[in-house]
């Protein structure tokens, strides 16, 4: 069994390598847009003070009716429920915090 | 370097804090600052319309407008920490600010806390590839005739677990 070296396979294949990596803005954005959807609009729908849910209210779009269907989506509170509890806002809650893991 | 980035971290400090210590002393006086409002308002009203039904509500906009001091901080550190390694590039350093800050603003924080987690642990997996590699390397150096029937063993090993 032949252990090869990826970073020495990866400076003779890609075009512009760098030793640290180098990673532009597409790449950073491109390995945590999946991540950074699932957290934009879970503090867009349930949490109105969040820096998401003023973006996307100064955008004119309502996220918990437009995007997830519900109605009258519980406003997260630390106290009352669990972000990854199933039965709060349909499961949304839950399924968006899975989805930010990938 | 350093020097600017120490800098720009105490810029940044003092112009989150200052609002901050405001806003606290505003949301303290508050309700003192309401009443005696409430107690000058009708008089001062009542010469040119009568007084509102409504309670007077002051709501400092200087709080509203600040973006927490966590988020800022944690997804400057990050992104510097990118750039000074150069496993960033600027754009890519700019990138990984905005995203960490807004995985980082959520009134939640486990969506920061994952992001740092992956990225810490995609870091040290890195590192742990690179000194098995080397590990490797020097076995293959050292018994080269052992070193192919081990990795075919542990190959088979591998696959019928």
């Amino acid at each position: 069994m032949d252990y090869i070296d990826g970073k020495d396979k990866k400076a003779r294949l890609e075009d512009g390598y760098h030793e640290g990596g180098y990673r532009s803005g597409w790449q950073v954005l491109s390995n945590s847009v999946s991540a950074l959807a699932a957290a934009c609009l879970w503090n867009a729908a349930f949490a109105p003070t969040s820096p998401h849910a003023r973006i996307v209210s100064w955008l004119g779009v309502d996220v918990s009716r437009m995007i997830l269907e519900i109605d009258h989506p519980e406003i997260y509170n630390p106290q009352n429920w669990c972000p990854l509890s199933g039965s709060i806002n349909e499961g949304w809650s839950r399924m968006l915090v899975f989805a930010s893991l990938g | 370097m350093c020097w600017v980035l120490w800098v720009a971290l105490k810029v940044l400090l003092w112009a989150h804090c200052a609002p901050m210590v405001l806003g606290e002393m505003l949301a303290c006086g508050k309700n003192a600052f309401i009443t005696q409002v409430t107690k000058v308002t009708p008089v001062t009203h009542s010469r040119i319309e009568p007084p509102p039904n409504k309670p007077l509500a002051i709501d400092p906009p200087i709080i509203k407008i600040m973006p927490p001091l966590t988020p800022l901080l944690l997804a400057f550190l990050l992104s510097a920490h990118g750039l000074r390694k150069k496993s960033l590039s600027p754009s890519g350093a700019f990138t990984a600010f905005q995203v960490g800050f807004l995985m980082f603003g959520g009134a939640t924080r486990v969506f920061g806390v994952t992001l740092i987690g992956f990225y810490l642990i995609g870091s040290r997996a890195t590192k742990c590839e690179h000194i098995l590699i080397r590990e490797h390397a020097q076995n293959k150096k050292s018994r080269n005739g052992l070193y192919r029937w081990q990795g075919q063993k542990s190959s088979i090993g591998r696959w019928l677990s």
